[in-house]
């Protein structure tokens, strides 16, 4: 039995699996077909989905519908993530889960609404101020967005924190079969619930601790705030508490990403080639070609970077290819940057314009080899 | 007034400033109502009057600027899900209502049961006293210096336009204002109470003004104060009562063994609005009913039914990665805009081309599938049907099988087709 079904449909169908209930959502190519379906599917599982005017009544919506306690999504591709900006660095600060589905297109501004890329790499990365990040998922596949979507919200619960989900157009907007027996979802998981006594709205223990939950509306009274703030929520700024709550906000996603990893890795012998999204596709199939000559890491987990874990895989290779469809190879760079790579080499394989080609990527292959 | 104020504390605003009598009257009037402080949020962003969340003893969220409202409608339509009622309360100045004004229009005319509060005292006050939208027009501020040039939004005409049910304006010194506060609070829908205050750190500071001068403004701009508008407006941000399910994913099931085993791949092109990507989308279903795997990618320009439209397909009989097409085994043309859309790559490639008899450029099996322009989708299930005919891949029956939904017509468009009988 097979199912024939885009990548956007899949995010979709997967999102409601793993729990999502609200979704607010604004048009846009190639985010559009993820609106389409929450709108259709949400109000039939007793969800609610609705239009809003622009990506930052979106976001906002679903920050409030999160703030009572409804597993929160919307998508959006490059033009709209810019308008949300502002409000996910806010979900960071309030400890608001949301999950936001990125779904790339190519170039800056308006850019090419049908062309895929994966540009938008680093731009999901540091899209927030005060030198902070958010945990950025990938799924490899039309097959693997089933599993990577709900355990990106699966993350942001957990942890309390927005996720970015980073996404192509190239998986959104393809159509594939997919086998019914590969289709598969992690255990879903609930943000933990406050119950007890001298309830604080961030109160934590140490700092990658994350606050136990209580929604607005419920039993213990709430105060959020974006703004700097002591445990309780406290608008303050000269109060050792509060960089503390500064620094709590930081390592309870650095320190705890590590047990979030998901990837797939084929082992090989000299050399390793590093690829995520659509793009790992191709990997795959110029794996099977070169007969297993190089290892290949697909990651799924892309920021933060899982440094235990790649320096761990890394070791044994000589050669790091990182295979990517954007301008500079931004991967390539976040990885440098993240010290994992050591002394290693480098060879980046990037192009915009189109899919990387299994051909392409041997033809490199081989002349590195 | 305790149950809800934090009358312990003291407040941060200037001396003679409104916020105040506003914030209490607030608390008096949730009071009065006998409203449980947690079942109420007030929602605050930046600005003076944001810092007035603490003083509550209600759930309080503090926002960015502008996006109270926003985050107050979103917190209300989960009670779609939810299913409770708590009475969201926003507490935003001029400034905020500036920058946020696309959500409170919204939220008015979506008619979401929230209150807004809007502080008007003519200009942004945490900031340095700036002009805001809400400005009189020869005000003076930080930043109009000669006088604001620009007329004032007229924020309740504005909403009235978009259907919002209850909307107010009051001074904050009325003695009414309570009583406007209870009865938007009271009222089941959205509502708007602007209050207009003075800004005495910088509106004094700049410009002559006392009650009788806001008076003045007020009739200038032809703004009157009281409840302006009372009506009833249908809500629909509730909970529905009904039976929910599982949604599930459709699965497609081999019935039909597949003629011919191996990889292939086709492009068809012609016009949008002509059927392509759903007779791509027909073919594709087929060959899964006869074990395929296929990937299908569809292109087409913006304005969806007019100027070109591509279905790329891949079939195999493994799972696909890849699913860009180096070289289409197969072209299929149905069409000049399809033809113009792909000739330079058809130059360089090395492919069976099926095309329409009108395309006199290029050569290849051409018949006459535009003869069944008038059928919906005629032309490309016509072309895709002759396909069959020249490369039975897939069984014509399970073909016809995918199409029998759209109708006796379209299936007879497929016979006539497949039996090359034009």
């Amino acid at each position: 039995m097979k199912t024939f079904i885009s990548g956007g449909e899949a995010i979709g169908f997967s999102a409601i699996k793993g729990g999502i209930r609200f979704y607010a959502g604004y048009p846009i190519t190639p985010a559009s077909g993820i609106y389409a379906y929450m709108i259709e599917n949400l109000p039939k599982v007793g969800g609610f989905a609705v239009g809003a005017s622009d990506e930052i009544s979106a976001i906002s919506y679903c920050i409030g519908a999160s703030m009572r306690g409804l597993k929160s999504m919307t998508a959006t591709s490059a033009p709209g993530f810019s308008l949300m900006i502002e409000s996910i660095g806010y979900a960071l600060m309030t400890e608001t889960p949301v999950l936001i589905v990125l779904c790339q297109r190519m170039g800056p501004s308006t850019g090419a609404a049908t062309s895929s890329s994966q540009g938008d790499l680093l731009f999901s990365i540091f899209s927030n101020s005060g030198g902070y990040s958010i945990p950025v998922f990938s799924p490899s596949s039309i097959k693997d967005a089933f599993y990577t979507t709900v355990h990106s919200i699966n993350v942001s619960e957990i942890l309390r924190t927005p996720v970015i989900l980073l996404t192509e157009k190239e998986i959104t907007m393809t159509y594939e079969t997919i086998d019914k027996e590969e289709i598969k979802f992690p255990e879903i998981h609930e943000r933990k619930y406050f119950d007890g006594e001298n309830f604080k709205t961030y109160y934590f223990k140490e700092l990658h601790d994350v606050p136990p939950f209580s929604p607005v509306g419920g039993k213990y009274r709430i105060m959020a705030t974006g703004s700097a703030h002591d445990k309780e929520g406290f608008l303050k700024k000269d109060d050792p508490e509060v960089i503390e709550v500064l620094k709590h906000l930081n390592e309870k996603i650095v320190k705890n990403i590590e047990k979030f990893n998901i990837y797939e890795y084929y082992e090989g012998k000299e050399n390793l080639v590093i690829t995520y999204g659509v793009t790992s596709k191709s990997v795959i199939d110029a794996y099977k070609k070169l007969k297993n000559e190089v290892g290949v890491l697909i990651m799924k987990l892309l920021y933060p970077v899982p440094s235990i874990f790649m320096k761990e895989t890394l070791k044994k290779y000589k050669k790091i290819f990182v295979v990517e469809e954007n301008l500079t190879g931004q991967y390539a760079d976040v990885l440098k940057m993240s010290g994992i790579l050591e002394n290693k080499e480098v060879i980046k394989i990037n192009k915009i314009g189109d899919l990387i080609s299994p051909s392409e990527i041997i033809e490199v292959i081989k002349k590195n080899g | 007034m305790d149950r809800f104020f934090k009358t312990e504390l003291k407040l941060p605003y200037c001396k003679g400033c409104g916020h105040p009598l506003v914030l209490r009257a607030l608390a008096q009037s949730l009071e009065e109502l006998n409203i449980d402080p947690l079942k109420c949020v007030i929602i605050t962003d930046i600005g003076c009057v944001g810092l007035a969340d603490r003083y509550f003893k209600t759930h309080s969220v503090h926002t960015l600027h502008g996006r109270s409202t926003g985050v107050a409608a979103g917190i209300k339509m989960a009670e779609n899900v939810k299913g409770d009622d708590l009475k969201v309360i926003v507490l935003i100045g001029d400034g905020g209502a500036t920058i946020g004004l696309l959500h409170i229009v919204e939220a008015a005319r979506m008619n979401i049961d929230i209150k807004v509060l809007l502080h008007n005292n003519f200009l942004y006050g945490m900031t340095g006293g700036q002009h805001s939208a809400f400005t009189p027009e020869k005000f003076i501020t930080r930043t109009t210096p000669e006088g604001n040039p620009f007329p004032s939004l007229d924020i309740i005409s504005l909403l009235s336009s978009a259907n919002a049910p209850f909307l107010a304006r009051c001074f904050a010194q009325d003695k009414n204002l309570k009583d406007i506060l209870k009865e938007a609070i009271s009222l089941k829908g959205f509502s708007l109470i602007e209050i207009i205050e003075i800004c005495t750190g910088y509106g004094a500071r700049f410009n002559k003004i006392d009650l009788n001068v806001l008076q003045e403004i007020l009739q200038k701009e032809g703004k009157k104060k009281g409840i302006i508008k009372k009506e009833e407006r249908e809500y629909i941000f509730e909970k529905k009562d009904k039976e929910f399910k599982e949604i599930n994913l459709s699965f497609i099931k081999k019935e039909y063994e597949p003629l011919l085993k191996r990889d292939f791949s086709i492009l068809i092109a012609g016009s949008a609005g002509e059927g392509v990507q759903f007779s791509g989308e027909i073919l594709a279903k087929s060959a899964i009913l006869s074990g395929f795997y296929v990937t299908q990618k569809n292109d087409n320009p913006i304005t969806v039914s007019s100027g070109f439209s591509t279905s790329e397909l891949i079939f195999s009989e493994k799972e696909i990665n890849y699913t860009g097409i180096e070289n289409p085994d197969f072209v299929i043309i149905t069409s000049t805009d399809g033809y113009l859309r792909i000739k330079d790559k058809l130059k360089k490639w090395k492919t069976k081309i099926i095309a329409d008899e009108s395309i006199k450029e290029i050569d290849g099996e051409k018949r006459n599938f535009r003869k069944f322009k008038n059928i919906r989708s005629g032309i490309n299930i016509s072309a895709i049907s002759f396909f069959l005919k020249i490369y039975p891949f897939i069984s014509f029956e399970s073909f016809l099988n995918s199409i029998k939904k759209y109708g006796e017509e379209l299936m007879n468009v497929a016979k006539i087709s497949y039996e090359d009988k034009f």
